[in-house]
């Protein structure tokens, strides 16, 4: 009577720990499927970043292409002053600095933005990619770096309470051994199987909730 | 036996099932741990290589658009100053060459490639582009294209891993639900069933630690292989031959079977005109793996070159088996056969081949499109082909050449340039009658035209009509020279469709010089046309060898070469 009391109390402990084996298994299925979410959404932020990235550095240099022209009629304008030219030439000369500069302030205010230029005439090709990208970012989420790191640790996640099924295995085993031996080595064996059980639900909390 | 016995045995059976069930649950446990993890690798692998393959991508377009706005916005603003500068000059005008003078330098400073790491222009004509582009993306999208490729190398390894132990799962239910079922069962047939089960526990045992070897011994990303295999990619693009090679040995000795580098390097091989070695290359990276048509197609080519023509023509029918139409290489087994001696596969090889563009245009045609660019491109390059081969045929190899060496031409030389001329006739002419007409040059009468004469043409009157032309008799011109006339007297039928003006510079046609005319000449038997810069005073004729041709409805009618002397 006694020995079937306790391979029914051990029939139930084995059922427990094949419950829980499924749990974990059914947790780790769950990390490794968001996972597979978050690299999703990692990617896809990636490729809104790699797109705004390319239109913008095409626009940048479209704006810059303009301001190499700008330099150009500018520049030339300004090389137009010639003190010592006789005044028919002075006059020649005027009139066509008044048209190249008209020709640089156009290409100025339709073609690229003055306040990209520096104080020292240069343009801040960096500065309008920076302000491009961060108006960007308004609108769009177009950092992959945090999803990719959750699907790390959903991964590690995932691949612990997989290993911590081996633990509830072997529990089992502990604890049908238990069950078919008849001897006094049997409460050995559900001992082992116990401590292991409990083992493996200490593993469920860490990867659930821990990694 | 009494029941009490059978009793007993069924009742040891019953253990024995129920242990081997137990450890089969353990076996299954850590296979599917070894699954999860192979897969995770495996994921994670796909994405670093997805990743790798964006970011590659990205960086080659920065580079395009940083390029493009060196060359385009910035050399091409300075070189128009230059050009004011020369114009400039040319009139007197020393003040506004000075100004301009002055604003080039503005210029160039905008631009790094317009600085002295890549142009010197007291010595170079342009910019080392090459030079800059490797520097800006073509080293870095290389290495992520190579990081990509091998993420995704990993990726594939692990998740085949990850598939087997799949399978091997479910053999496992397989075993554990025939030991259940012999449980269930009574005399020997249930061993029959633990037998079974066991065999399978134990090839799944076997199966496991085979495939857990494989996972360790998975390939690796091998950065300082990719490093030097991506510094030699934009060392050889930059016509650094020896350096490229040096680096891809290096990559090489990272990673022995690293079958992009063994190519590359048969690439510089083949730039420095060591076509031994670079066939050994290629053959070998084709050992390790790497076996597209491109690799085919620059094998066959090499082994031309190198007058290995059986293994050419093995190599390029490789190719065309399994894709007949790519007509570059059906026009290098043309060439192949040519230079072999065997004119009648050479001729069969054109046939093919003219019969292949000519259904490619008719096709793209009747479904109102345009054929492909390629088209002419690959059929111009065969004429260019076939002129090479003449060229040394004649014992005359120009600095451009490539083909064959002379004492490597086998058969009759007489009858094979007869035929490459033939062939190069025939190609030129439907190259210029699918490009205009879309259909194959007409067998009607066409007018025949005397050997061209070169000079300058003297005079013109009130209307234009030339009066006065100077022949210049050895056809060769100095330095200097803005632009060449050509007279050309004809008889027979005046052109009904059109004539086609070609001039090839040093090999290569000059484009910006093609005329095209629907013009009535019937009035006369004597016209000219000039070929040159008379309208401008900034450029002169390059030095080196002209010819031109002349295509009456397609035909080529005369062809005729000039030189312009060295400064």
């Amino acid at each position: 009577m006694k020995s079937e009391r306790f391979k029914s109390f051990v029939a139930v402990l084995v059922a427990i720990v094949t419950v829980l084996g499924a749990l974990t298994a059914g947790l780790a299925a769950q990390a490794s499927s968001d996972a597979g979410d978050e690299d999703f959404a990692g990617m896809s932020a990636a490729i809104h970043g790699q797109k705004a990235d390319i239109i913008n550095e095409a626009y940048a240099y479209e704006h810059y292409r303009a301001y190499t022209s700008y330099v150009r009629y500018l520049e030339l304008g300004n090389l137009l002053d010639d003190p010592n030219a006789d005044e028919t030439t002075k006059q020649s000369l005027y009139n066509q600095q008044q048209e190249v500069w008209g020709i640089a302030d156009g290409i100025m205010s339709t073609f690229f933005q003055a306040r990209y230029i520096n104080p020292d005439g240069s343009y801040d090709l960096e500065r309008e990619l920076q302000e491009a990208r961060a108006e960007d970012e308004q609108s769009n989420d177009l950092n992959f770096a945090p999803y990719f790191d959750n699907a790390d640790s959903l991964r590690t996640r995932s691949s612990f309470l997989i290993g911590n099924l081996i633990v509830f295995a072997v529990s089992f085993w502990f604890l049908t051994l238990a069950q078919v031996m008849e001897n006094r080595s049997k409460y050995f064996m559900a001992a082992f199987g116990i401590l292991l059980g409990l083992a493996g639900i200490l593993g469920i909390f860490i990867g659930r909730f821990l990694l | 036996m009494n029941q009490e016995q059978t009793n007993k045995t069924d009742e040891r059976f019953d253990k024995i099932a129920t242990f081997l069930i137990a450890s089969v649950a353990i076996l299954a446990a850590i296979t599917a741990f070894l699954q999860n993890y192979s897969g995770n690798i495996s994921d994670v692998a796909n994405r670093k290589a997805q990743a790798r393959a964006l970011d590659s991508t990205t960086r080659e377009i920065y580079g395009v658009i940083q390029y493009s706005y060196q060359w385009q916005g910035a050399y091409q603003t300075w070189k128009e100053i230059d050009l004011q500068i020369v114009a400039a000059e040319q009139s007197g005008d020393t003040a506004a060459a000075e100004r301009y003078r002055k604003l080039k330098e503005k210029i160039a400073a905008l631009s790094p490639m317009l600085g002295s790491e890549y142009f010197d222009p007291a010595v170079d004509l342009y910019p080392n582009t090459y030079k800059y582009e490797s520097d800006v993306y073509l080293v870095e999208s290389t290495k992520l294209t190579e990081e990509y490729l091998a993420e995704s190398e990993i990726g594939r390894v692990a998740g085949e891993i990850s598939d087997s132990f799949i399978v091997q799962i479910t053999l496992l239910t397989v075993a554990l639900s025939l030991y259940g079922l012999s449980i269930t069962l009574k005399g020997r047939v249930r061993w029959l069933f633990v037998l079974v089960g066991s065999g399978i526990v134990g090839v799944c045992m076997i199966w496991m630690a085979w495939e857990t070897i494989l996972l360790i011994v998975r390939p690796e990303v091998s950065m300082p292989a990719i490093n030097n295999y991506s510094e030699g990619v934009g060392l050889n693009y930059q016509g650094k031959s020896d350096e490229a090679i040096a680096k891809f040995n290096a990559a090489l000795e990272e990673k022995p079977d690293y079958a992009r580098a063994v190519y590359d390097r048969g690439n510089a091989y083949y730039n420095k005109g060591d076509l031994e070695r670079a066939i050994q290359d290629f053959q070998s990276a084709r050992e390790l793996g790497l076996d597209d048509v491109n690799i085919k197609w620059n094998l066959a080519w090499t082994e031309y070159l190198a007058g290995q023509y059986q293994e050419a023509i093995q190599t390029n029918g490789e190719v065309l088996s399994a894709d007949p139409t790519i007509l570059g290489v059906r026009m290098n087994q043309g060439l192949t056969y040519l230079a072999m001696g065997d004119l009648t596969n050479a001729e069969n090889e054109y046939n093919l081949l003219v019969q292949e563009a000519e259904r490619q245009v008719s096709e793209a045609r009747n479904k109102n499109e345009e054929p492909s660019a390629s088209l002419w491109y690959y059929m111009d390059a065969g004429t260019i082909d076939l002129q090479n081969l003449i060229d040394q045929l004649d014992k005359n190899p120009k600095a451009w050449t490539q083909a064959p060496a002379s004492d490597l031409i086998t058969g009759d030389k007489t009858k094979i340039r007869e035929f490459a001329y033939q062939q190069m006739v025939s190609l030129k002419e439907a190259i210029v009658a699918l490009e205009y007409t879309g259909h194959l040059p007409s067998t009607t009468e066409v007018m025949k035209v005397e050997p061209f004469v070169f000079g300058k043409i003297t005079g013109t009157d009130e209307e234009g009509f030339i009066t006065g032309f100077e022949a210049n008799p050895s056809a060769t011109f100095p330095s200097g020279t803005t632009s060449v006339a050509v007279e050309f007297t004809y008889s027979g039928p005046a052109p009904q469709e059109q004539m086609v003006w070609k001039v090839y510079f040093n090999g290569i046609e000059d484009q910006s010089m093609r005329q095209w005319e629907t013009a009535d000449i019937s009035s006369n038997s004597t016209w000219y046309r000039t070929f040159g810069y008379d309208y401008t005073n900034v450029f002169i004729l390059g030095s080196g060898e002209f010819v031109v041709e002349l295509y009456a409805d397609s035909r080529l009618v005369q062809r005729g070469t000039f030189y312009v002397e060295n400064p």
